[in-house]
């Protein structure tokens, strides 16, 4: 390296060697070369903006225009550590850029250093008249360095070097390298400010993206708050208004009894009584099960194992699958981890989904009842209840949970099996939903977390 | 027979029940509050009371509670339209005999009387 900086512009210059004849002055054929290959470069420049891929371009051209080049780096300053690091080289006999080839590091940093070109050639480095008398040479015959300079402010530099062949630099591939540098060092600081700006607008696009998800998730929260709020709601109702309408039922009922118990009775009034028997007890089982919604009947919590109350309810109903044609396809995820749940209820909740798996089957051709359990990642259990039946209106199916609605006809179903089964998931903190099979008929869901708290009010029941 | 006070705040209840119970031969007095209830027990030593689980002023519950104070013996059969379990569990460990649902089945109601009645009066 020069230690004096006043001989550093003038060692520069003299280093510059053209082997074999004296210096020339371009032939119009070399001028016409050297605009091609400006406009060339100048045209990848605008084109790419993948630093990466643009300078490896860049070292492509180079091989293309200058025959004596045989490897070339382009090595970009660190803004942070005042380092140069190596982004791409290559040599000419691969294809692929290289591994770090081994540039002249003393050259580099001189050049980094003092901002001049630096030409090394094969008689420089053999009469030892160059400044780099301190540097390995090895094998390399010729080198040119050439800074990259944005608003005078270093960039970092472009090096190459020939190996294989043997004669120096031209003076003009000196200068065919200066004018690129210019070139080169703007389109190097677009492409960084290009990838800021990506940087910036990928972590843009991810905080919009996180933005929108906890937006979604939040509705969804705020959805669910409003639906079971109103279903707490309405369980208390119920069970008010079920206290309410039984008192009077029990008085008629009474009164019917008492009246069918008298012996002298004529028929005609017999039958009436009968069918008011019979609507006494429709009222009393209404009742009975908006009683059963509403949180006042007792739980007993226990770690349980999901597959073992599916079995048990489908071992249960069984013998009436049998006798309604409907083929029952279990598939039971082995690996279930027990849960906390109440299993009664639970159990209660998978009779209701099947019941209703079944009856939405009655007169279909193809009558197939699956039931799956799997484990979800975001650690839940979940159970599906499907079926091959005529599927959901859509129009419905946000309805179905709601208490007395039903598609079956009057005094078929109360309309509250599947209320019952919304506020016991609700209990277990899990959510229950339906949906239409793309293949025809509803599938119903329920995810039921693996880890729970159990909640303090559940031994407490509301007064009346 | 036996002698019979019903508890319930609705009075068309208690005309019912006393109705029925009265053709089965049995001695019935009826209160339509805790308080009169109370009364009616020191009053008429009842065999047994039907005491409805759900009324204002005084919950069935704390009538149960006062009248087993007074009388452990008498027996005491709660009403209620709470189906439930626990409830009436607890009725029963503070001294309930048994415990009917209403509507209430009168045929049921019969029997569980009878049941207490030839249990104790033998």
């Amino acid at each position: 390296m020069t230690r004096k900086n006043s001989t550093r512009k003038k060692k520069a210059t003299t280093d510059i060697h053209v082997s074999g004849s004296p210096p020339r002055r371009h032939s119009p054929r070399d001028s016409a070369k050297n605009v091609e290959f400006l406009v060339k470069i100048s045209n990848i420049f605008a084109k790419s903006l993948d630093i990466r891929a643009l300078l490896e371009e860049v070292i492509d051209q180079i091989f293309y225009f200058m025959r004596r080049i045989d490897r070339g780096a382009i090595l970009l300053l660190d803004k942070d550590t005042g380092e140069l690091k190596e982004v791409v080289s290559k040599t000419r006999t691969s294809d692929h850029a290289t591994p770090a080839i081994d540039w002249n590091r003393a050259v580099a940093h001189s050049v980094v250093k003092e901002g001049n070109p630096v030409v090394l050639s094969h008689r420089s480095h053999e009469d030892h008249s160059s400044s780099m008398n301190d540097v390995e040479f090895d094998d390399i015959l010729s080198a040119m360095c050439v800074p990259l300079r944005y608003k005078g402010e270093i960039q970092g530099v472009i090096y190459v070097d020939s190996i294989a062949l043997p004669s120096g630099i031209r003076k003009d591939d000196l200068q065919l390298l200066t004018g690129l540098s210019d070139t080169a060092a703007v389109a190097i600081q677009n492409a960084r400010l290009y990838e800021a700006l990506k940087e910036e607008l990928d972590e843009r696009r991810r905080a919009e993206e996180a933005l929108r998800k906890a937006n979604r998730d939040l509705e969804e929260t705020r959805d669910m708050l409003v639906q079971s709020e109103k279903f707490a709601a309405i369980g208390r109702l119920s069970a008010a208004v079920a206290h309410e309408i039984l008192n009077p039922v029990n008085i008629i009922s009474m009164r019917v009894q008492l009246l069918e118990a008298l012996e002298e009775i004529p028929e005609s009034i017999r039958k009436p009584l009968l069918v008011c028997r019979s609507m006494l007890n429709r009222i009393v089982s209404i009742t009975e099960n908006l009683g059963r919604s509403s949180r006042t009947s007792e739980k007993h919590w226990a770690i349980s194992n999901m597959n073992e109350t599916i079995e048990k309810v489908v071992d249960l109903i069984a013998p009436q699958l049998k006798v309604d044609g409907i083929r029952t396809n279990v598939e039971l995820h082995a690996g279930l981890p027990p849960i906390p749940m109440d299993r009664e209820r639970i159990e209660q909740v998978i009779f209701n989904l099947i019941s209703n798996a079944t009856a939405a089957m009655t007169g279909r051709q193809n009558k197939v009842l699956k039931i799956t359990s799997r484990l979800n990642p975001q650690g839940s259990v979940r159970i599906a209840v499907s079926d091959t039946g005529a599927g959901i209106d859509p129009c419905d199916i946000d309805k179905v949970f709601d208490p007395f609605f039903t598609t079956k006809g009057p005094g078929e179903g109360t309309g509250l099996g599947l209320f019952i089964s919304y506020s016991i998931v609700q209990e277990h903190a899990g959510r229950i939903w339906a949906e239409n099979n793309e293949s025809g008929g509803a599938s119903f869901y329920i995810d039921l977390p693996i880890e729970r708290e159990p909640r303090i009010d559940d031994e407490i029941t509301p007064k009346t | 027979m036996g002698r019979i006070l019903v508890v319930d705040d609705e009075i068309e209840a208690c005309n019912a029940l006393e109705e029925f119970l009265s053709l089965k031969g049995h001695e019935v007095y009826t209160a339509l509050d805790g308080p009169t209830a109370l009364t009616k027990v020191q009053e008429v030593r009842p065999d047994i009371v039907l005491l409805d689980m759900i009324m204002p002023g005084m919950e069935g519950t704390e009538v149960l509670k006062k009248i087993k104070e007074y009388d452990f013996e008498t027996s005491v059969v709660m009403v209620t339209v709470v189906a439930e379990q626990n409830k009436a569990k607890k009725t029963m460990e503070l001294g309930a005999f048994d415990y009917i649902t209403k509507p209430v089945d009168l045929n049921y109601l019969e029997n569980v009387l009878m049941v207490k009645l030839l249990g104790t009066s033998d």
